[in-house]
C-alpha cells in the first residue's frame, strides 16, 4: 500500500474515493477506528479529516455495492496525507484495491511517478527525458537523455538504482538511459542540498526506485518505432518474487536491412534489469542487477565529410540488500554492491579535405563496497546514521573522442591514467522540532575519498517553518572526487557550498506552488592552464530562481508549470577562466500536462521554451604553418544559439484484445516542427557554415500489452 | 479499433518531415569585390582626414577629394624642396613630413599647399607621428629619436632627443597616450614615457623575437592592443599601465611576405608581397583572425580601409569594396 505524504501544511488526512473501473467519484464513508468517527465524501468523492490521531491508524472505507476495504496508515505528527482510493464493485473482486500514490519526501526533492513517465511525450521509455522537464534541469540536445542541473556538469550528478550506484547510467552519446521504465516505481531527484546520506556529487542525486513485486504474475511488452521492451514479475510464493525486464533498440538493424544507413549514427543498446525480493522473519532481502551493452560501427557522410565512429561498451551493476523493521521506530538496512562500466571509442573526423583527426579512447571504472544505514523514528526524535566502505578503480587512455567529434576546444592529446583507491564515509542526520512549527534538520557527512589523504566534512542544515505556506532555508557543503582522467599535481575533492530558500504553498491538496531561490559556489574545480597542464584550483558559481506549480496525479489529471531563471559560470578542463557552460540556459519554461479521459483515452503534452545553448562561434581562420593547412579561429566569448521551443503530444488509447489489456499510443515530437539549432557545421575552407537541427517533427507509434 | 489504427497511421505519415540540416550559408555575410584601378594615382602611403586623402610619392604630397570612389581627383600638390618624402601625418589641414631635411610643416588650408615652416634635423628623418602639441620623429640610420614642439607651427622647436644604442635600425614608431613605441628590425621594442615630452625617458626594452626566426615588419596600436606584424604572423599584445607587453594571440598567414597591416574599426587589412589581400575580423580586438581573402594577383605595399572600401597602393591605387552577401 502506498501513502501520499505532502511534507507541508498542518496535520490533515484527505483524499478521494472513486470507482476503480469507471473512475467516477463515490460518496463513500471513511471510518476512523480509533476515534469511532466517520467522515463522508462529498459529491466529488473527496474527504478531509482534520487533526487525525498520530500513529498507526485503521481507516475503513465503505460504500453500498462496493467491497469494503481497510487501510493501515501511519500518520506522523504534522503530516498531511492524501489518499486516492479505488473501490471495486462487490459483484466482481478480481484485483485488490488500487491506491495510486506519490510521496514527496523532502522539500528539496522532486519526484515523478511511473504513471507520469509513461504519459510524458518522449519519455515513455527514458526516465532521463522525464527528468529534463523539471525546473533547474537542462539538456544539450533533443537527441540526448543527459541532464545538467543548475549550471553543473554531467559528471557532478550521481545516479542510483535502489541506493545502488550506477557507473554507466547513460548509453554513449547520451542517447538514452539504461533503465526500463516499466520496472520503475518512482524517480526521487535531489537538487541543491542533499540529505547527508548522499555524497560524492555536487550537482544532483537521482535515486531511482524500482517497483516492489506484488502478489500477482504480470508483465508488459512494449514496442514502438525505436525500441522494444518487456517486463515480467512473478511471485514464486508468499515470500519470494522476482522481476525481470529487457529492452533493445533496433532501428539500426531495421535501417541496415532496408539499406538505409548512410548519414545515420545510431548505436544499438541492450539493457537487462532484474530484481529478486525475499521476505523473511530475518528481514527483507533484495538482489537487484542491471546489465547494459552498446555498440556501433558507423561510417557516415555529411556533405563532403566522411565521419567514422566505433563504440563498444556497457556496464554491470549488482547489489544484495537487506532491511528490517526491528520495531515501529527502528529500521536498519545494509547492502553490498558492485558496479562497473567500460567504453571503447574510435573516431575519425575530417578536419580538412587532406587531413583527418583520428582518436581512440578507452575508459574502465569499477566500484564495489558495502553500505549500512539505520533510522530511528519516534515522536520525539528522528535520527539516521550510516556509512559505507569500498574501493574504486579507474582507467583512461587516449584523448576525448567526444571533443574531436565536436572539433571545438578539443583535448586532443592522450589522458592516460590507471589508478585505484579505497573510500569510506560516515554520516548522521537528525530532525529536531525546535519551536513548533519550526523544524530543524542537521546532518554531517565525512568522506575519505580514494587517493585523497584528508577527510572532508560536509555539514548540512535546514530550517523549515511548517505552516501554510511553509518556508525553508537550507545550507550545505557537498564534496566530490574530481574526474581522474586529468593528471593533477595535487588531488583534492571538488566542492560546492549551497544555499537555498523557498516557499511552498498547497493551493489544494494536490496542487503545490513553490518558489525557490538558490546560490551555489564551486571550488576546487579542474581547469586547464596549458596543454597537458591541469590544476584543481578553479571556481564558479550558479544562482537562480525557480517557480513552479504542480498538480500531483491523483485522479485523472497531473502536470506542472515551471519557470527557471539561472546564472552560472564555471571553469572547466577546457577553459582557464569561468565561462558560461554550453548547456546552461538562463531562461527555461516547462509545461507538462497529462489527462485521462473516459473511454480509456489519455493525453500527454509537453512544452519547452528556453534560451538557446551557448556556443563559441567561428569568427575566422588562420594559417597553420606546421600542418600547412587552415585552422578555425573561435571567438573568446560565447554566443547563444536562437531560442529553443518544442511541443510534444502523446495520445494513448486503452484496448482489450484476446484477453490482454493494452495501450496503443502515438507520440509526435516537435509537432510545430520548430527548427531548434543544435550547432553549426563549417566548410573545410571555414568560409561557410550550415545549421544542423535537433528533432524535426517526428511521429512514432507504439503498443503496450499487459498480461 | 481499426478506425483508430487508420487514423494513427495517417497522422504519422502526415507528420513525417525530416529536415536535419540547413544549406550552407556564407559565414560572415560579406565578400570583397574589385571596384576600380587608378593608374594615374600613385603613392606609398594614403591617409584620410575627412573627405580628403593624402598620398605621398617621391618628393610629392598630393591631396585628393575622396567623396565618391568613381570621382577621385587631386586638388592640391606639394613638392618638397628637400627631396623624398619618407613619411607624413595629417592633422587639421596641416601635413607633417619626414624627409632628408628633417621636419617640414605644410599648410593645406589653402587651395595651393605651401611649406609653412620647417626644422632641419641632421641626417634627416624617416618616421613621423603627431600627438597633442608634439611631433615624434625617428631616423633609422643612426637610430635617433626626436621630439619637436609644434605649439607654434611657425616655429617648431626640438625639445628632446634620444639615441637608441642598437645595431639594428628603426622600422617604425607609434604613439599612444602614455608611451612612444619604437620598433627595430630585430623585433626589439623600446618604450619611452612621453608624459614629459621634453624629457624622453626609456622605461622598457622588450624583445619580441621568436624561435621561428621571423622578424619585424611593423607595429600598430589600437586602443588597448598592439598588433605586431611579422613576415608570416600577426601577434597581438595587450598594453598595460605597467609598460609590460603581454602576448595574447598569434595568427599565421599563408604568405611569407607580409609587408603592411592596417587596423580599422570593424576590420583590419593585411597586405602581402604575394597575390593575396587579407581582410581581418576585429570583432574581438584581442583575437584578430582572417575573415576574407582576396586574390588581387600582384603584391601590395600599402592598404587602408575607410567605410566599406579598401584602398590599396601597389603603388598605383586600386579600390575594392566590402559587400554584403545577398
Amino acid at each position: 500500500m502506498n501513502i501520499i505524504t505532502l511534507f507541508i501544511v498542518s496535520s490533515m488526512v484527505s483524499g478521494k474515493v472513486f470507482n476503480l473501473d469507471s473512475k467516477l467519484p463515490l460518496q463513500a464513508h471513511i471510518f476512523i477506528q480509533s476515534l469511532h468517527q466517520t467522515s463522508i465524501c462529498d459529491s466529488l468523492g473527496e474527504f478531509v479529516i482534520h487533526y487525525p490521531p498520530v500513529g498507526r491508524q485503521y481507516l475503513i472505507v465503505s460504500h453500498v455495492g462496493y467491497k469494503e476495504e481497510t487501510l493501515n496508515v501511519h500518520i506522523a505528527e504534522m503530516d498531511t496525507l492524501y489518499l486516492s482510493i479505488g473501490l471495486k464493485e462487490v459483484s466482481i473482486s478480481v484485483k485488490p484495491v488500487e491506491v495510486s500514490s506519490e510521496r514527496i519526501r523532502d522539500i528539496y526533492t522532486q519526484t515523478i511517478a511511473q504513471e507520469e513517465i509513461h504519459i510524458i511525450p518522449g519519455a515513455e521509455k527514458d526516465v532521463f527525458k522525464a527528468l529534463q522537464t523539471l525546473p533547474g534541469v537542462s539538456t544539450p540536445s533533443d537527441y540526448f537523455g543527459l541532464f545538467y542541473v543548475r549550471g553543473g556538469d554531467l559528471y557532478e550528478n550521481k545516479v542510483l538504482l535502489d541506493d545502488m550506484e550506477i557507473l554507466a547510467p547513460y548509453h554513449y552519446l547520451g542517447l538514452g538511459s539504461a533503465f526500463n521504465t516499466d520496472l520503475i516505481e518512482e524517480l526521487e531527484f535531489y537538487l541543491g542540498t542533499f540529505p547527508a546520506r548522499f555524497g560524492d556529487a555536487i550537482s544532483s542525486v537521482l535515486n531511482i526506485h524500482s517497483k516492489k513485486s506484488n502478489d500477482m504474475i504480470n508483465g508488459t511488452v512494449s514496442v514502438d518505432l525505436m525500441e522494444a521492451t518487456w517486463y515480467y514479475t512473478c511471485p514464486l510464493n508468499k515470500s519470494i518474487a522476482f522481476s525481470f525486464s529487457s529492452k533493445r533498440n533496433y532501428l539500426d538493424f531495421l535501417l541496415e536491412k532496408l539499406g538505409v544507413k548512410e548519414s545515420v549514427i545510431l548505436p544499438y543498446y541492450v539493457d537487462h534489469q532484474a530484481k529478486i525480493s525475499i521476505n523473511s522473519a530475518f528481514g527483507d532481502f533484495v538482489i537487484s542487477g542491471l546489465k547494459s551493452k552498446e555498440g556501433t560501427n558507423i561510417t557516415a557522410s555529411f556533405a563532403d565529410e566522411i565521419l567514422k565512429l566505433e563504440i563498444e561498451g556497457g556496464g554491470n551493476s549488482i547489489a544484495a540488500g537487506w532491511s528490517k523493521q526491528f520495531t515501529s521506530s527502528i529500521n536498519c538496512r545494509a547492502n553490498l554492491f558492485y558496479s562497473d562500466m567500460n567504453r571503447y571509442l574510435y573516431g575519425e573526423v575530417p578536419m580538412t579535405p587532406e587531413h583527418s583527426e583520428v582518436a581512440e579512447e578507452e575508459v574502465n571504472a569499477q566500484k564495489y563496497g558495502g553500505i549500512f544505514r539505520s533510522e530511528y523514528d519516534s515522536d520525539i526524535i528522528d535520527l539516521e546514521v550510516g556509512g559505507g566502505i569500498g574501493k574504486y578503480m579507474f582507467m583512461h587512455t587516449g584523448p576525448k573522442v567526444e571533443d574531436i567529434l565536436y572539433k571545438i576546444g578539443a583535448i586532443s592529446y592522450s589522458l592516460d591514467v590507471d589508478t585505484a583507491g579505497n573510500y569510506r564515509y560516515v554520516y548522521a542526520s537528525q530532525h529536531i522540532a525546535l519551536l513548533r512549527p519550526i523544524i530543524c534538520e542537521i546532518g554531517e557527512r565525512i568522506d575519505w575519498f580514494p587517493l585523497i589523504e584528508k577527510a572532508v566534512f560536509s555539514p548540512r542544515i535546514r530550517f523549515i517553518y511548517k505552516t501554510s505556506p511553509s518556508m525553508y532555508i537550507a545550507y550545505g557543503h557537498q564534496h566530490q572526487l574530481p574526474p581522474l582522467e586529468y593528471t593533477l599535481a595535487e588531488l583534492k575533492s571538488s566542492y560546492a557550498k549551497c544555499l537555498s530558500c523557498g516557499i511552498e504553498y498547497l493551493v489544494t491538496p494536490t496542487l503545490l506552488g513553490k518558489i525557490e531561490v538558490y546560490r551555489k559556489d564551486y571550488d576546487n574545480l579542474v581547469r586547464k592552464y596549458g596543454d597537458d597542464d591541469f590544476r584543481i584550483d578553479g571556481d564558479g558559481y550558479a544562482s537562480g530562481i525557480e517557480i513552479s506549480l504542480r498538480k500531483y496525479r491523483f485522479g485523472d489529471t497531473f502536470g506542472w508549470l515551471s519557470y527557471a531563471y539561472s546564472s552560472s559560470k564555471k571553469v572547466s578542463p577546457y577553459d582557464a577562466v569561468p565561462l558560461v557552460t554550453d548547456v546552461h540556459r538562463p531562461h527555461l519554461l516547462n509545461v507538462v500536462l497529462g489527462k485521462h479521459f473516459r473511454g480509456g483515452f489519455e493525453i500527454g503534452i509537453k512544452y519547452q521554451l528556453s534560451t538557446g545553448l551557448a556556443y563559441r562561434p567561428l569568427i575566422g581562420k588562420e594559417y597553420d604553418w606546421p600542418s600547412e593547412s587552415w585552422k578555425a579561429v573561435y571567438a573568446p566569448d560565447k554566443s547563444r544559439l536562437p531560442y529553443y521551443q518544442r511541443l510534444d503530444v502523446h495520445l494513448e488509447k486503452e484496448f482489450s484484445l484476446l484477453g490482454f489489456e493494452g495501450e496503443l499510443y502515438i507520440t509526435i515530437l516537435n509537432i510545430t516542427n520548430h527548427r531548434n539549432i543544435q550547432g553549426y557545421l563549417y566548410s573545410s575552407s571555414f568560409t561557410e557554415r550550415k545549421a544542423f537541427y535537433m528533432f524535426p517533427r517526428v511521429p512514432y507509434v507504439g503498443i503496450r500489452l499487459k498480461f | 479499433m481499426n478506425k483508430w489504427l487508420i487514423i494513427i497511421v495517417l497522422m504519422a505519415i502526415s507528420c513525417i518531415d525530416f529536415d536535419f540540416e540547413a544549406p550552407y550559408e556564407d559565414l560572415n555575410g560579406i565578400y570583397i569585390e574589385w571596384i576600380t584601378a587608378r593608374p594615374d594615382i600613385r603613392g606609398e602611403t594614403l591617409l584620410f582626414e575627412g573627405q580628403e586623402g593624402y598620398i605621398n610619392y617621391g618628393d610629392t604630397l598630393t591631396r585628393y577629394k575622396f567623396g565618391n570612389v568613381d570621382s577621385i581627383y587631386a586638388y592640391g600638390i606639394y613638392i618638397s624642396p628637400h627631396g623624398i618624402i619618407r613619411d607624413f601625418e595629417v592633422a587639421n589641414d596641416f601635413a607633417y613630413v619626414a624627409s632628408d631635411f628633417g621636419l617640414e610643416i605644410i599648410n593645406f588650408q589653402e587651395s595651393e599647399p605651401y611649406l609653412y615652416s620647417s626644422l632641419e634635423i641632421p641626417n634627416g628623418t624617416d618616421f613621423v607621428r603627431v600627438h597633442n602639441r608634439y611631433v615624434y620623429m625617428a631616423e633609422s640610420h643612426y637610430n635617433n629619436l626626436y621630439v619637436v614642439d609644434i605649439t607654434d607651427k611657425m616655429n617648431p622647436v626640438k625639445v628632446s632627443e634620444y639615441i637608441i644604442e642598437n645595431p639594428y635600425f628603426i622600422k617604425g614608431i607609434e604613439i599612444d597616450s602614455s608611451y612612444a613605441y619604437v620598433l627595430l628590425w630585430n623585433s626589439d621594442v623600446y618604450l619611452f614615457d612621453i608624459s614629459d615630452p621634453t624629457n624622453l625617458n626609456l622605461v622598457s626594452h622588450i624583445s619580441l623575437q621568436d624561435t621561428l626566426g621571423d622578424y619585424a615588419v611593423m607595429l600598430t596600436l589600437k586602443e588597448d592592443y598592439m598588433y605586431f606584424l611579422k613576415h608570416a604572423f600577426l601577434e597581438t599584445y595587450v598594453l598595460s599601465d605597467s609598460s609590460d607587453l603581454e602576448s595574447i594571440s598569434r595568427i599565421g598567414f599563408a604568405s611569407y611576405s607580409m609587408n603592411f597591416i592596417h587596423v580599422g574599426e570593424e576590420y583590419g587589412l593585411a597586405c602581402s608581397g604575394g597575390s593575396w589581400v587579407y581582410l581581418l575580423n576585429l570583432e574581438y580586438p584581442s583575437r584578430p583572425c582572417i575573415t576574407e581573402i582576396y586574390e588581387l594577383g600582384w603584391p601590395q605595399q600599402y592598404g587602408i580601409i575607410r567605410d566599406n572600401y579598401i584602398y590599396l597602393l601597389i603603388p598605383y591605387l586600386e579600390i575594392l569594396e566590402i559587400k554584403e552577401v545577398q
